[in-house]
């Protein structure tokens, strides 16, 4: 069974990726509280798709089949991509 | 440097990743879906205020006022740019000539465009990977979309294939390998119509181009010999028992990967031997085994011994007279790659497959050999540093002087013409060392240049006795009242320590004879990479005043007279 820190890894995957278009004040820190799909994020609207996009492949590499696209477009994105915190639980709830 | 991208979907991803990478690349995103409307604003040097730079929502005002790009780059899909296109998506029946005329538009737009950025490249055209087509029938002639694939395509480069600074890309190279090509969540959402893995190796491809263009292609592999030329272990199994071709697939895999190695000779890559061994057993495996490739005469230098790589890597480059950011080391041994890679890292380390089955792959695959043009020197360059290492062997049986006398040289002059024009752009964007002002221009923008009242431009072909090095020297000069002003001052590293540099000098003082001018100035730009000229302005006798060099031509200049001097 993934625990926690998998979970985190997968995330530090994802941001490391993305962190690649960032500029360098802009790039994204793994820590439990960063801020992802609030007002607050370093992420605009491209990138939260290309970080959901990038988060749902590599889940599919650890089949987990998880359509965050459908929860940023219309379901509770709030709740659920608020912080890399709030991903890592919805992840280890729904895996 | 300014990139600018246009394309008929969104490439951001890619646009982003450029921006946000370490280099100096400024990135002008062009609005998608507008790519006619970009080409002309392009052309006209008007960006519009919808495109935006390095990341920002904006056209920086400033930009608009200096707006050429250095770069631009056209990526598009065919049925988004071409009516009959899409009705062949649709299965209709197209009409092959209103396609023609289609792609000839496009074309006549690309060349206008190019008019005003540095360089042009275009992205071929692919059907889309899921797109089934007519299955079998789908090359017939006039009729699928396979088959006009191939004729858009080809129509495309007819037109701009004799336009200097336009470049076709293959995007078939940009697919290899990737798993995932098309990413149709993002396609709907955001319009975006490749995958991440597409846009990173579209940015390689392009970086590697740019590269190409601004001289930084890699020009010699340093190879390893035991588990790198051939299977096992020299010392142990002696020559006869390497492996290497026979019936035996490990063995084939290296000879062909030797095969890879001698056919990139022909491009103009040379070839070195850093291994550790006895020079002697090494070089007896070369020459004996049958089933060998590559021979002796296929390397530039070898420094086989028991010292450190990345010293013999150094020395080899000495011998060569190559910069290290021009070497690429090929070695199975991890820990032989680590050690070169960080004692020097200008040389170019690829990570190497465990599996020699993989080698040919991954040796091909390298996007460091970029080059604008292939010129007849280039293909013979391999076979123009064997005689320079046999040049060597002789210097040291006479003394320099004796040398330089008995290689009986001979120098061509030209002034600039369409037959030395592609040569000249190379020497112009890729010789480093000795170069004066290293100014980088494309073919178009120095001939344009070299034909301005009071300008002129000459080349400098170099035989000896022992073979033909061929265009190594270009000087270029402006002259006004009674100065004339060296603009380019450059030579090859292939012929450098043979007092060519002076002859060019003593031709140039003779050429401002004849315009009756009596000061010759030189202008030395410093890089990171140019001591070499550095150091002969030095020595050369001319007045120096700072940066500038001057000769007062009534005065003689030391011409070197063991160098005939042929001016055609």
């Amino acid at each position: 069974m993934k625990n926690n820190e998998e979970y985190i890894e997968l995330i530090r995957f994802v941001i490391e990726e993305i962190n690649t278009q960032l500029d360098c004040s802009q790039k994204l820190e793994c820590n439990l509280d960063e801020r992802l799909n609030s007002d607050e994020s370093k992420l605009d609207s491209l990138g939260m798709l290309t970080f959901i996009n990038i988060l749902e492949d590599k889940c599919l590499e650890l089949s987990i089949n998880i359509d965050f696209m459908n929860i940023l477009m219309n379901g509770d994105s709030e709740k659920v991509l608020n912080t890399v915190g709030s991903l890592v639980k919805y992840i280890e709830n729904n895996k | 440097m300014k990139i600018g991208l246009i394309s008929d979907f969104n490439t951001d991803i890619l646009s982003r990743m450029i921006q946000n990478d370490d280099n100096d690349y400024n990135v002008v995103s062009f609005p998608y879906a507008q790519v006619y409307q970009s080409l002309i604003s392009v052309a006209q040097n008007k960006l519009p205020a919808s495109c935006y730079i390095g990341g920002n929502d904006s056209v920086e005002n400033e930009f608009q006022a200096e707006s050429k790009l250095d770069n631009l780059f056209v990526w598009t899909r065919p049925e988004k740019i071409f009516n009959e296109f899409l009705k062949l998506t649709e299965f209709k029946i197209i009409d092959k000539e209103k396609l023609l005329k289609e792609v000839d538009l496009f074309s006549d737009s690309l060349i206008d465009t190019a008019n005003s950025v540095g360089n042009l490249f275009i992205m071929s055209w692919v059907k889309s990977a899921y797109h089934s087509g007519y299955g079998m029938s789908d090359y017939k002639e006039n009729l699928g979309i396979s088959y006009f694939i191939n004729i858009i395509n080809n129509r495309l480069n007819e037109n701009i294939s004799n336009i200097s600074n336009i470049f076709m890309l293959d995007i078939e190279r940009c697919l290899f390998n990737i798993k995932k090509i098309n990413d149709n969540k993002m396609w709907y959402i955001s319009k975006t119509a490749y995958s991440l893995d597409v846009f990173k190796k579209v940015k390689e491809e392009l970086y590697s181009c740019i590269n190409g263009l601004e001289g930084k292609s890699r020009r010699l592999i340093v190879v390893d010999l035991d588990n790198t030329l051939w299977g096992g272990v020299l010392g142990d199994l002696g020559w006869e028992n390497v492996k290497i071709g026979g019936h035996d697939y490990i063995g084939e895999a290296f000879s062909d990967f030797q095969k890879a190695l001698k056919s990139l000779t022909n491009r103009g890559i040379l070839l070195a031997i850093a291994s550790k061994n006895y020079e002697g057993v090494a070089l007896s495996a070369i020459n004996n085994n049958s089933e060998m490739i590559l021979k002796e005469n296929d390397f530039s230098s070898w420094k086989i011994n028991w010292q450190d790589k990345a010293q013999n890597i150094l020395d080899i480059a000495k011998d060569v007279n190559l910069g290290l950011s021009s070497i690429v080391f090929i070695d199975d041994n991890p820990a032989e790659r680590a050690r070169v890679a960080e004692a020097l890292p200008e040389v170019f380390v690829p990570e190497w497959p465990k599996n020699p089955v993989d080698y040919t792959e991954a040796l091909l695959s390298l996007l460091c050999f970029n080059t604008s043009s292939i010129t007849q020197e280039d293909r013979v360059r391999s076979k123009m540093f064997v005689q320079n290492r046999e040049r060597r062997d002789l210097l040291n049986l006479f003394s320099h002087d004796e040398w330089l006398e008995s290689i009986e040289m001979e120098v061509i002059v030209e002034e600039i013409n369409s037959k030395n024009s592609v040569r000249t752009a190379q020497l112009l964007n890729k010789t480093n060392q000795f170069n004066m002002q290293t100014r980088r221009m494309s073919e178009n923008e120095f001939i344009d240049w070299s034909k301005q009242k009071n300008k002129k431009m000459f080349t400098f072909s170099v035989k000896d006795k022992f073979g033909d090095s061929g265009l190594t020297g270009v000087i270029s000069f402006l002259y006004k009242e009674n100065k004339l002003i060296i603009q380019d001052f450059i030579m090859s590293c292939r012929v450098m320590g043979r007092e060519i540099e002076r002859l060019m000098i003593g031709y140039i003082i003779k050429e401002a004879k004849k315009l009756n001018i009596s000061i010759i100035e030189a202008k030395y730009i410093k890089t990171d990479r140019n001591k070499p000229i550095y150091e002969f302005l030095n020595n050369s006798g001319f007045n120096r005043n700072g940066n500038i060099y001057s000769w007062d031509c009534n005065n003689n200049y030391p011409c070197p007279d063991f160098i005939k001097l042929i001016e055609n």
